[in-house]
């Protein structure tokens, strides 16, 4: 299928890679090359695209290392370069086999990849992005309402208005004194009626008979007299109670 | 034109568009789209949202490896394209501005991605799967030899897409299967010609040295 021909001379040296500039000289004796359309079929079917028949002059063939061809070969592919050196890339392109070579693969690559079937977003995706949208708007929303809450600067003045306030109702405590108030004297002749009935101990010592209001003896069973002795004694002098009542004091007994 | 067809009904002092049908929409440009949209027509939104759901999921995914991130990823350049619509420059392609919200998100993957080991396990496990799921006979008139060597020259291609450095990768894409000319590539990556160029020339270099044993 191939129908690359060239005339006048034994043709360009192959099977160097890209880049090598020595694969693409040709022999002395070529005066031109001509190509034609055709397909060159790869391992895989690649299929390498061609310009019509067209006749390059030697110098042009030459013109050109596959270095420079590779540096602009993208411009080539893209239709991105001015007509001359088109004429120029192609020309190379046609007389270089690695180059041609290099074309190919990338062209059935990308053909290849064109093959992969495409993916396709999930059915409910329109719903999904929908819903997003409507999530957004929802919070814009709300958050138009109550813009001073929701933003930086609403917190402060809140927080501003809130020590202002404080400031203000103390500020005049700072500069005036505390009132003092003057409370009538209260002369007491003696215990009041309520208190009288009530029993007591005088000094600290727990063993110690609760008294009633006029020296009677409390009846035991407001006090029960076994309460402190023997080994609750001990325990009584380590109690935060005994240390309470170790100076003499009035302890008022069977309260309850 | 269809998009004359939106008038505006004036009520009072409010003028409200009138609706326009889905048939209708599919037959007006982006831009015009996009106008019906900045319009009030709420409907031209989800018209957008047709358009360029698969082209995106296809370009995310080939920028990322991830189909169900690509998807996630795809979803939030819908929602920045609904805030942000009333912002773009209607004087230029909406196809170039949504390809680079794309693609901006797809490049903040990459970089968290880069930093977060988990994902990279993910990553992993779903190849793993890729790589464990039954074989699919695409064409039956072929011989299983021939699908299996289909399958996986086209495995190797694809792999060598993802091999290449993000950046190439990027522009890769977006020449090759996107079909982005120099000048829309260059605005959605934010680089100048001269770079796009050159990234694309060692993109394809790169490529075609990954794939050429397969192909060759």
């Amino acid at each position: 299928m191939g129908v690359f021909r060239l005339v006048g001379g034994s043709g360009a040296r192959v099977g160097s890679a890209p880049g090598d500039s020595g694969g693409q000289e040709p022999a002395a004796a070529i005066t031109s090359m001509t190509v034609g359309t055709g397909v060159v079929p790869g391992r895989v079917g690649a299929l390498i695209r061609t310009s019509p028949i067209v006749r390059f002059p030697t110098e042009v063939c030459r013109s050109m290392t596959c270095d420079d061809f590779l540096t602009r070969y993208s411009d080539l592919q893209d239709d991105a370069v001015p007509d001359r050196d088109r004429e120029r890339l192609r020309a190379h392109l046609h007389g270089c086999e690695s180059c041609r070579k290099y074309d190919a693969v990338v062209r059935r690559g990308v053909d290849i990849l064109h093959d992969v079937p495409e993916l396709r977003v999930r059915q409910d995706f329109r719903e999904r992005v929908l819903h997003s949208v409507y999530t957004m708007e929802e919070r814009e929303r709300i958050r138009r309402f109550r813009p001073q809450a929701a933003s930086g600067g609403g917190t402060m003045a809140l927080v501003a208005a809130a020590v202002l306030v404080v400031v203000a109702v103390w500020t005049p405590n700072l500069w005036q004194q505390t009132p003092s108030v003057e409370l009538p004297v209260l002369v007491v002749n003696g215990p009041g009626a309520a208190a009288e009935d009530l029993p007591y101990v005088l000094g600290s010592d727990p063993l110690a008979t609760p008294m009633g209001r006029g020296g009677a003896a409390v009846p035991s069973l407001m006090v029960d007299a076994d309460l402190w002795s023997g080994s609750n004694v001990l325990l009584y002098e380590h109690s935060p109670l005994y240390h309470r009542y170790r100076n003499p004091a009035l302890v008022r007994a069977g309260l309850h | 034109m269809a998009v004359n067809a939106i008038d505006t009904q004036t009520q009072g002092h409010r003028a409200t568009p009138t609706r326009i049908s889905r048939e209708e929409l599919g037959s007006l440009t982006d831009s015009q789209v996009v106008q019906c949209f900045l319009d009030g027509q709420e409907r031209a939104f989800g018209e957008l949202v047709d358009r360029y759901d698969n082209r995106l999921l296809n370009f995310v995914y080939r920028t990322v490896g991830d189909r169900e991130r690509a998807q996630d990823l795809v979803q939030e350049t819908f929602v920045r394209v609904y805030r942000h619509l009333h912002r773009f420059d209607q004087s230029k392609k909406f196809s170039t501005w949504i390809y680079t919200i794309a693609s901006n998100l797809a490049k903040n993957e990459l970089r968290n991605r880069s930093r977060n080991p988990l994902v990279l396990f993910q990553t992993i496990k779903k190849n793993w799967d890729a790589d464990h799921r039954p074989l699919e006979w695409e064409d039956e008139k072929l011989k299983p030899d021939d699908l299996f060597r289909k399958r996986h020259v086209k495995d190797v291609v694809e792999k060598a897409v993802k091999e290449l450095p993000e950046h190439h990768r990027l522009v890769f894409v977006l020449r090759e299967l996107e079909g982005k000319t120099y000048e829309e590539i260059a605005e959605i990556t934010d680089t100048n010609l001269g770079t796009v160029k050159s990234r694309l020339n060692r993109a394809r270099n790169n490529f075609a040295r990954i794939v050429a044993p397969m192909v060759d």
